[in-house]
């Protein structure tokens, strides 16, 4: 293998799973398209990272990142967390609120990532990758207590349809950073525009419940 | 393509540890000196790895960007709030959560490491039946997965049809074949001859997954893939007793009495309706699925008098029968009584020409190309989750959401005008469509 080759095969792993993180494409085609190249490399490429599991395909049959590409992002972040069990909590925390749920990265930013969008009438539209800068007076994040941001802006200009609203999270922490300092966390929130205290009640108790399945699983696999 | 897999397993190594030094990596891999100091060289390019310390690599910046990856991609429609669409000037909240329960095989992983066997493959689909448009598209699916991925040398597929017995003898014949995987949807969830015959192939080593409709021992299968029939039954049963008012005389149009599916939805929607005692369910029915059998059901209670205030259906699959009976009744348009049920596009139209009260939540026949991806990650020895959900869509006609149930999609959104009655939605990428053997006629 040349150089030239290595650089090309990772241009094209990583290109692909860009993509498809940022856009809808269903077919080699597609692909082929956004990224200029052959069409017969990029049916290969696709097939090839469907087996691989670092593709994966949705019900409507759109490309998305698969487990085992989410599954490096994780470690990347420092988190020994398997990413087949995040969408299942995030869709129950949606599901029982009706309000937009993600998992998220907190530093002194908020990033999101796998979302489970809101029915209820309030429901806010949170998008993957949304970046949200803390506000200067945000609470320290206690671990094991579910905490409340307001947010007014995110920072980048992005999907953002929550410009003009405060967006109320309730987060918790589910997994810390395997570095020394807890400063880096993976947490679980929901958003709304307007929280009252029945609904901040209702939403933190579900909190608590996912981060209860998610520490007696863990529990189990370390017996 | 070697190096695809290469580049996917150098990044994977740091799953379990956080730094590596390069030799060390390389051996682990078995990956040739010079090959692998290419490779890390470029995927450091590109920010994928870095120098952590003291000639350790470490996941770079670029690989942190993969956690935030979308697990469902945002529709291309627009998918916009209540509010947005400025239905809702009083803001109000669910009275009603979606789920009653949670289950814990969602976060069980299973090892699949003794599964584990080099390419290629050959894969048995052992399938319930071809009776309807939605199972023809859930095979469709998994074989136009199969299809794309070079590693499968072949893929058998059995019909059932529905009988139980049947697939016992073809489950055995296609282990006599040879089979490294079996993907079951199950022709009878508790028929003893079958749940033996899963029993013994999973005792032998055989891996099984599950797809659909299960049955046999809870170890048995080695992961199931499903949608949450539970929330397709509680959710489709609030609608209906919300959007009556808690009072009315309901029809209920299930699938099959021996299929899995069908037994969930329908214990999870009378659970619901127990709640409310102004509702009087008149009648269930079991209609196999077909619209056949639903019409025939619908138009005999029509026929002796009954009043039917609405049609609670586990499946779109039969509710269109039922339609199609009202409309043949006399019923005009705008005065059928509100019905559940969705997964062909013939229900959409059909509801929205006749405005017809809907909610329906597609049951996705993608799950067919969901069940072979895990197929393939049991066979390289990947973790698979024990019970693996598909995603469920709330599909609710415009001004027809309740106080619990808000559409995720109004069915205005969700209907494919451009696409034949018989198209079966949520049913993945299959190049060309499925063409099913009849459709349904419309009212």
């Amino acid at each position: 293998m040349s150089q030239a080759s290595a650089l090309e095969a990772v241009r094209r792993f990583h290109d692909i799973l860009i993509l498809v993180s940022h856009e809808g494409v269903r077919t080699a085609y597609e692909v082929a398209q956004r990224l200029d190249m052959p069409l017969s490399s990029a049916y290969v490429l696709v097939a090839e990272m469907e087996r691989l599991a670092c593709l994966t395909r949705d019900e409507s049959g759109y490309l998305l990142a698969g487990t085992r590409t989410h599954q490096m992002g994780l470690a990347a972040c420092g988190m020994q967390v398997p990413a087949q069990h995040l969408a299942p909590l995030v869709r129950y925390l949606r599901d029982h609120t009706g309000e937009t749920a993600f998992t998220a990265r907190l530093t002194d930013r908020l990033v999101v990532g796998t979302v489970a969008t809101g029915s209820s009438a309030h429901h806010v539209i949170v998008q993957a990758f949304q970046t949200y800068q803390l506000p200067a007076d945000a609470p320290a994040a206690d671990s094991g207590a579910v905490w409340r941001l307001t947010i007014v802006d995110p920072q980048e200009n992005g999907a953002s349809q929550v410009n003009q609203m405060h967006l109320s999270v309730h987060a918790l922490a589910l997994a810390h950073d395997r570095g020394t300092p807890p400063d880096k966390q993976l947490v679980m929130a929901v958003a709304c525009t307007d929280m009252t205290d029945a609904v901040a009640r209702n939403i933190a108790r579900r909190l608590h419940e996912v981060a209860q399945f998610f520490d007696n699983t863990r529990e189990r696999q370390q017996d | 393509m070697e190096s695809l897999s290469r580049i996917a397993d150098l990044l994977s190594c740091f799953e379990d540890r956080a730094t590596w030094s390069v030799s060390d990596l390389l051996s682990r891999l078995k990956i040739p000196t010079s090959t692998g100091y290419k490779l890390i060289k470029a995927l450091q390019s590109r920010g994928l790895l870095i120098n952590a310390s003291r000639g350790l690599l470490a996941l770079g910046p670029a690989a942190q960007a993969f956690f935030y990856a979308p697990v469902k991609v945002v529709a291309p429609q627009s998918v916009a709030p209540q509010w947005a669409r400025g239905q809702w000037p009083q803001a109000e909240r669910l009275a009603v959560s979606r789920v009653a329960q949670w289950n814990n095989g969602l976060l069980n992983l299973v090892s699949t490491a003794r599964f584990r066997k080099p390419p290629p493959y050959v894969v048995g689909f052992a399938n319930a039946s071809l009776s309807n448009p939605w199972r023809i598209a859930m095979v469709g699916s998994l074989v136009a997965a199969a299809r794309r991925q070079r590693d499968v040398a072949q893929v058998l597929v059995r019909d059932a049809q529905d009988d139980a017995g049947l697939q016992v003898v073809q489950l055995q014949e296609m282990r006599e074949l040879g089979i490294d995987l079996c993907i079951l949807s199950a022709a009878a969830s508790s028929d003893p001859r079958l749940d033996a015959v899963v029993s013994d192939l999973a005792a032998q080593g055989l891996p099984i997954i599950g797809v659909d409709r299960r049955c046999g021992g809870p170890d048995d299968l080695v992961s199931f893939v499903t949608a949450s029939d539970l929330v397709i039954g509680r959710v489709s049963a609030i609608w209906m007793a919300e959007f009556l008012g808690g009072k009315g005389r309901i029809l209920m149009l299930c699938g099959r009495r021996d299929a899995s599916p069908c037994l969930m939805r329908l214990q999870a929607a009378q659970e619901v309706f127990s709640l409310h005692p102004g509702i009087e369910i008149v009648a269930i029915e079991f209609t196999d699925w077909q619209a056949q059998q639903a019409y025939g059901a619908v138009s005999r209670l029509l026929a002796s008098g009954q009043i039917l205030d609405g049609i609670w259906s586990d499946s779109g699959l039969q509710s269109i029968g039922s339609l199609q009976a009202f409309a043949d009744a006399g019923f005009k348009k705008g005065t059928f009584p509100p019905h559940t049920g969705g997964d062909i596009n013939i229900m959409y139209k059909t509801a929205l020409q006749m405005r017809v009260p809907l909610c329906a939540l597609d049951y996705p026949a993608a799950m067919g190309a969901i069940g072979f991806q895990t197929a393939l990650e049991t066979l390289s020895g990947r973790q698979v989750p024990r019970r693996v959900e598909t995603n469920l869509e709330v599909v609710v006609s415009r001004g027809h959401e309740t106080a619990s149930v808000r559409a995720d999609m109004l069915a205005e959104e969700k209907v494919r005008w451009d696409r034949e009655d018989d198209f079966v939605h949520a049913a993945g990428w299959i190049p060309g469509g499925v063409r099913t053997r009849s459709g349904p006629r419309l009212p």
